[in-house]
């Protein structure tokens, strides 16, 4: 049986709120990769482990909220590896992240800039605080302290 | 409360929910995750705990997704991958990245 999405293309920035979207995608089809940081994805500490050992392979939280995906790691505090970002975008159908907007901006990818450099992407906002205050045309005024306490929030540029 | 079989002493995580719907209150129990997992047929028969094969580890059970599709149903290509288990495959064959940089990558370390 193929699936619904077949042939959509995903990335994920990794975070705590981009997983299961991201998931769900996958498992309906789509070809999703997930980029993890140098050191691994945030949500690789959070437990319960298989064998209660503590690891960014035993990780239970992340074996369920990552089936039917690819792991690439980028540093995306290098330059080199934010180009490679940006060739991944060009063929890509859907990016889902949940980075502070500061550090979006820090990156060259602000939601109106990569809707004129990848017109045919569509965003997805994995984090609930900031998706509701842009729905609200709110600009995102977390600050990178507040930010730091979240898995999945912790990219600085 | 009044209805209760035997009064609130007696009952059960199991019997209360089926008694307390009768009253016309819904009630449900909560359950462990050995009990959700494999203490009742429902949820294993909606196919909710599929197995995948993990690299290190071989066959997991995981979660699945709580619907069904009829004609383009989910399925789970494969488990979570490990940290950067594919950075061959998207550096090498989406991005083009020559086999011999990805060699010194490797070698330094980055991959």
């Amino acid at each position: 049986m193929s699936g619904a999405l077949d042939g959509l293309r995903v990335l994920e920035i990794a975070g705590q709120y981009t997983a299961y979207p991201s998931k769900v995608l996958a498992d309906m089809g789509a070809d999703t990769i997930v980029i993890e940081p140098p050191g691994g994805a945030a949500t690789r500490v959070l437990g319960p482990f298989a064998d209660d050992r503590p690891g960014p392979e035993e990780s239970l939280h992340w074996r369920h909220y990552n089936t039917s995906k690819r792991s690439v790691v980028l540093d995306l505090t290098d330059e080199a590896d934010r180009a490679r970002l940006r060739r991944l975008l060009v063929d890509c159908d859907v990016l889902l992240e949940g980075l502070p907007e500061r550090d979006l901006t820090g990156l060259g990818l602000t939601p109106e800039g990569m809707a004129t450099a990848f017109p045919s992407l569509r965003l997805g906002f994995g984090d609930p605080v900031r998706a509701t205050r842009r729905a609200a045309g709110q600009p995102d005024h977390r600050s990178h302290s507040a930010g730091r306490r979240r898995p999945g929030a912790q990219l600085r540029v | 409360m009044p209805g209760w079989p035997g009064g609130p002493r007696a009952s059960t995580t199991m019997s209360l929910p089926p008694a307390s719907a009768a009253a016309g209150v819904p009630a449900s129990p909560v359950r462990t995750p050995a009990e959700r997992i494999d203490g009742t047929p429902a949820t294993p028969g909606w196919d909710l705990w599929p197995t995948v094969v993990h690299p290190d580890i071989g066959t997991a059970r995981v979660d699945g997704l709580p619907v069904h599709l009829s004609e383009t149903d989910w399925s789970l290509r494969r488990g979570a991958p490990r940290l950067g288990e594919h950075n061959r495959l998207v550096l090498g064959d989406l991005l083009g990245v020559a086999e011999t940089e990805l060699d010194e990558l490797t070698a330094e370390g980055v991959l």
